[in-house]
């Protein structure tokens, strides 16, 4: 069973190659759909973690309009250093690596995913 | 940057460690009154998993009192199923998921611990949101 467990744990946070960046399988689910990460350039470093469609589409249904939740979606989301992009719908952090680390964004971005995911409509 | 690469330097900051009975993984989850200590996550021999009761112990040291927030850790708890509460204290997940892929079964370990690191994500943060009967959030 542990072996079974560790093999498991060695695809944690895999990433993948986009068009649009590198993605990251976070084995996040919301209703059977998985919400992955998609790390992107800026200014041509790579330092920002956007949450992907399925996110949006989830946060449509959920909120029925992300618009008006966006002031508590943002007061949710602020504490772990996390933005709300109220035209895509999406969670995103911006870091600089001397700050902090790849996977300490990962985990503050999923954590934001988990707490605003459970908001009903406003 | 490719996204091997990428996926070495995420691995760089999560700690993994196997035992004979039991595996650690060490996560670096922020805790509002953490000084940075990683959140441990235990599987015993038996597949079952825990917090060891890091998230109460984190958010008693914050608030101390958690009776105000009783309605709405049962909330959480009842409404993310898998996880479940034992000694007052220890967040548990002791039945995992059954996936199929091709003709294989499997049991979904991680499904099982996303699914704790989201109970845990809302209980940390309990003192700033309501969580109603339905599972849903709102700020205090």
């Amino acid at each position: 069973m542990l072996k079974q467990i560790n093999e498991q744990l060695d695809t944690l946070y895999h990433a993948y190659a986009l068009s649009t960046g590198i993605g990251i399988q976070t084995h996040i689910y919301l209703e059977g759909q998985p919400i992955n990460f998609r790390f992107e350039q800026e200014d041509g470093k790579y330092s920002k973690l956007v949450t992907t469609g399925n996110f949006s589409e989830w946060m449509a249904w959920a909120t029925g309009d992300w618009k008006k939740a966006a002031p508590t979606i943002k007061a949710l989301a602020k504490p772990y250093g996390v933005g709300w992009d109220n035209e895509n719908g999406a969670l995103y952090l911006r870091f600089r690596r001397n700050e902090m680390s790849i996977a300490q964004a990962v985990l503050r971005l999923q954590q934001a995913v988990f707490i605003v995911s459970a908001l009903g409509s406003v | 940057m490719d996204a091997q690469t990428l996926t070495g330097y995420i691995r760089q900051g999560i700690r993994k460690e196997v035992y004979d009975d039991r595996i650690e993984l060490y996560l670096p989850f922020y805790f509002e009154s953490g000084e940075g200590q990683p959140l441990c996550l235990i599987w015993n021999r038996n597949g079952v998993l825990s917090d060891g009761g890091r998230t109460f112990a984190e958010l008693k040291k914050r608030v101390g009192d958690l009776s105000a927030y009783q309605r709405s850790i049962q909330n959480i708890l009842r409404t993310n199923g898998m996880v479940t509460l034992e000694g007052g204290q220890k967040l548990v997940v002791r039945h995992f998921q059954t996936c199929i892929s091709g003709s294989e079964t499997y049991l979904d370990y991680l499904g099982g611990l996303s699914r704790l690191l989201r109970v845990i994500a809302r209980i940390s943060v309990v003192d700033t949101i309501v969580v109603d009967e339905d599972g849903t959030v709102r700020l205090c």
